[in-house]
């Protein structure tokens, strides 16, 4: 009797594995099933709330690393959208690398019914790829009945190599949706990328920041922190630091070299990699770490790691963007008045007037798509085009007007209860339960937030008054938008390309293993090994192809980081 | 034994071979199934084509990475950390599992044993974690306490001179309970009467492990490094993908890296696929050429 039992919850125990085994190998098949459909709605775009919409949820893949939504189920600011589209929003935000999300998602066909991420990098090419693939759906014949959308993908709005590059390279069709370019000069963002050091430090070491010109004004300025055997917490203070995987020690490229490609003087264009600047470059990088000036650890660090060295007030000078440094140090200054971190410089620039105002690249950050397996292609239209709308962008930026924000005198203003909330909450999570930062912002059409929305209602004061104390300091000729074209768009369209892209793509890895090489010559090595390999993969042919290309085209040689 | 004999056997014996079907099944899901993906190795990958419709591209990918700069480097540091790891790492657990053998007090012995299992289970991004935090040398316990008897605070990470030592320190630290089970399993087979015989004859407990142990579990150490040949050309891709910084590039980066790297980050499936079929064939050679020779020495093999 017992033996029979052991051999009947035996059999149950194998038969619960097997099928256990079976269904989760089984495809949960996103697709949609029965509700996927791409037929016309009959409704296109009405987001007026007079005439019906058909009501659908579409999932939309946010494939901005790190990036949240709220934690609760619908949002004020999702309940509106809904109302106005008919469309309840599911999400899906990724966590790590979105070049390896977006290849992921086109290979095994798990597709969202809208994909929006970087307009940029590795991103955009698997974007373009899927494009020339004919994944996505072809939006040239639906355009004219989402002028907020068509608007945005006007060459006019798009900066000329990437509206060559990416939206008019598909013979006439129209593949991708384009956004947060500046709609305007006084919408542009300059993040204010530089050197920032401790204001206390620099007094203690007494350094004028604004003292530090050169490269070697940086090496000796550097040297003297060092040598002061500064202490925080018991811990050695180091000179240079940065953020997760060295973002943006490297920043001082600038003062070796102009841009990306430089002009050899006789009219023809090489990439940087291949110049005397960028071995002196290194070795200086080099210099740095062998004499413990630059954070050993500052290329494998995470963010946390990095935000805990920044927060215990370790790290003498940063090399980032404003609003990290400024966000990252906020704890530490609160605790130790007069400890922010300020501007070094402005740097000498290779290759620049002193006068020149900073050559900036501004453009969208964010390009969205609509895969052909969306379940409903003119609902994700009708969406993206009502986001894009000026009702739209403030309504995801701002918040509900009357519950979050009122307009007096044609201005947008915060209620100040939401606004002391919002203020309090350091964690976010206050603005993203009410549908703001939850990526509704990523897809709303070009920055229109000082043109339109009258500068950001929900902006730190003592923030803003910093960066533009920063921004005195680091621009004092102004900044200049960059329009020429740069080679490296051009470059792309050789037919070496497919065999090169692997080597250039190399160069940033191959500079961090120069910069810790054991010697000079073991660094050159190793900048000149890759060189050979580009050289074999066909970068001489590329590079005759793109100046033959550039020739009377005004072509980008001073670019600084943005 | 004939086939009908054979068959009434697995009939009568049918409940126990029912166990076995979930291994089936996961081995021929996991394992047989995606062989069809190997073609892609030869196509040119297309997300509209697929595994099946993309266009033919002959051996382009695997010249493609035979030309490339670092191929011969990134071979042969896969195969120095696969060796180091196997040679250090294949007799620990043998070690280990004898020594927890010889313990007589049963609750130290399994005390001692649970902890050795213990890091088996624990990721390998919190491992990396770790040792970021204990071995930095900005305010790393490690460093610290070298720091008290006067040593210098050493880059313990991303650092070449320490490279090695990490990665088959910590490989060993992370695997040596687990792999060892296997051995006390073998140790617990053994007769005995053996171990009794021994003793009569005077055999002290080094000589018992000697002529008793070592022989009993001679066959499942030889099939087991036969196994592990397997993976010379894989030195462990999420160990090296978290421990291997630019510092070490030169001597840390490996097949299985690159592999991840050009297919999932690049976007060069083909590519990758070519990558990891070179890398699963040489492993299927060195398996035959180990299996035979360990079958010419000691008459223990696979097949």
């Amino acid at each position: 009797m017992r033996n029979k039992k052991f051999k009947k919850a035996s059999l149950l125990l194998v038969v619960i594995l097997l099928l256990g085994t079976l269904f989760a190998c089984s495809n949960g098949n996103n697709g949609g099933g029965s509700e996927a459909s791409n037929a016309p709605s009959a409704d296109n775009g009405g987001n007026d709330g007079e005439k019906p919409v058909d009501e659908v949820t579409l999932k939309v893949l946010h494939n901005w690393n790190g990036s949240s939504g709220s934690e609760v189920d619908m949002t004020a600011v999702e309940q509106v959208i809904k109302e106005k589209t008919g469309v309840t929003i599911e999400w899906e935000y990724t966590k790590g690398s979105e070049v390896e999300k977006v290849n992921a998602i086109f290979a095994t066909q798990d597709l969202p019914d809208i994909y929006t991420g970087p307009a940029w990098g590795g991103e955009l090419d698997g974007i373009i790829k899927a494009a020339k693939e004919d994944q996505l759906v072809d939006l040239s014949d639906k355009l004219d009945k989402y002028p907020n959308l068509a608007k945005a993908i006007e060459k006019e709005n798009v900066p000329p190599a990437l509206y060559e590059k990416a939206f008019d390279a598909y013979g006439g069709k129209q593949f991708l949706l384009y956004q947060n370019h500046p709609a305007t000069p006084e919408d542009a963002m300059d993040w204010l990328y530089g050197f920032y050091v401790r204001k206390d430090i620099a007094e203690k070491v007494g350094v004028d920041p604004q003292s530090v010109k050169t490269k070697d004004d940086l090496y000796n300025f550097l040297k003297k922190i060092k040598d002061a055997g500064l202490e925080e917490n018991g811990q050695p203070v180091i000179p240079l630091g940065g953020f997760h995987n060295g973002w943006a020690v490297g920043i001082g490229n600038t003062m070796f070299y102009g841009a990306g490609y430089v002009d050899k003087g006789d009219g023809t264009y090489e990439n940087s990699f291949f110049t005397k600047e960028y071995e002196d470059y290194t070795l200086y990088y080099r210099k740095l770490i062998s004499e413990g000036l630059l954070d050993p650890e500052a290329f494998t660090q995470t963010d946390p790691i990095a935000n805990e060295k920044i927060k215990q007030g370790r790290i003498a000078v940063l090399a980032a963007h404003f609003p990290a440094i400024y966000d990252s140090a906020k704890e530490y200054v609160k605790a130790h008045p007069g400890s922010e971190y300020v501007p070094v410089g402005p740097l000498d620039r290779a290759g620049a007037e002193p006068d020149r105002p900073v050559d900036l690249a501004i453009q969208g950050n964010n390009v969205t798509v609509i895969p052909k397996k969306s379940k409903n292609v003119d609902a994700a239209l009708r969406l993206l085009d009502y986001l894009a709308s000026d009702e739209g962008f403030m309504l995801v930026r701002y918040g509900v007007q009357g519950v979050h924000w009122d307009m007096e005198n044609d201005k947008p203003v915060a209620k100040q209860e939401w606004f002391d909330k919002f203020a309090a909450d350091t964690t976010g999570k206050a603005k993203k339960n009410e549908g703001i930062s939850i990526g509704l912002e990523s897809m709303s059409g070009q920055d229109r937030i000082n043109s339109v929305a009258g500068g950001d209602i929900w902006a730190d004061q003592e923030r803003l008054a910093a960066m533009e104390n920063a921004r005195t300091i680091l621009r004092p000729n102004g900044t200049s938008v960059i329009s020429a074209y740069n080679p490296g768009d051009v470059m792309m369209k050789s037919e070496q390309w497919e065999m090169l892209k692997p080597s250039m793509d190399k160069i940033g890895d191959v500079w961090k293993e120069a910069i810790y090489a054991k010697s000079d010559e073991a660094a050159l090595k190793i900048i000149n090994d890759l060189r050979g390999q580009m050289e074999k993969t066909g970068y001489k042919e590329a590079i005759a192809y793109t100046n033959e290309n550039l020739k009377g085209k005004e072509v980008v040689t001073l670019q600084m980081p943005n | 034994m004939n086939q009908s004999a054979l068959w009434k056997r697995v009939l009568k014996h049918k409940l126990f071979y029912l166990f076995m079907l979930p291994g089936i099944v996961w081995f021929f899901l996991f394992s047989y199934v995606p062989l069809y993906g190997i073609q892609v190795a030869f196509r040119d990958f297309m997300f509209s084509g697929g595994f099946t419709g993309s266009p033919w591209a002959g051996l382009k990918y695997f010249r493609q990475f035979f030309d490339y700069y670092q191929s011969f480097e990134i071979i042969r540091n896969t195969i120095v950390i696969s060796l180091m790891k196997l040679l250090i790492g294949f007799s620990l657990p043998i070690i280990l599992a004898i020594l927890l053998n010889e313990i007589r007090n049963v609750k130290f012995k399994k005390t001692v044993q649970t902890l050795s299992y213990l890091p088996y289970f624990v990721s390998w991004i919190v491992v990396v974690t770790l040792m970021q935090r204990l071995l930095t040398p900005y305010g790393g316990p490690v460093n610290e306490l070298l720091g008290a008897f006067g040593v210098e605070p050493i880059q313990f990470l991303n650092n070449t001179s320490w490279f090695y030592q990490i990665i088959v320190g910590s490989d060993i630290w992370k695997n040596i309970g687990w792999n060892s089970i296997i051995y006390m399993a073998a140790i617990a087979g053994i007769d005995q009467q053996l171990y009794e015989a021994a003793k009569i004859d005077g055999a002290s407990r080094f000589r018992q492990i000697w002529h008793v142990t070592l022989p009993g579990i001679r066959n499942i150490a030889v099939i087991l490094f036969i196994l592990a040949t397997g993976s010379l050309m894989s030195a462990g891709y999420e160990q090296l993908l978290l421990l291997n910084g630019p510092a070490t590039a030169a001597i840390g980066s490996v097949l299985d890296v690159h592999v991840i790297n050009s297919g999932i980050n690049e976007g060069r499936l083909s590519y990758a696929a070519a990558v990891g079929l070179f890398q699963s064939v040489i492993a299927f050679i060195l398996i035959l050429t180990v299996n035979r020779i360990a079958r010419k020495i000691s008459d223990v093999s696979l097949f």
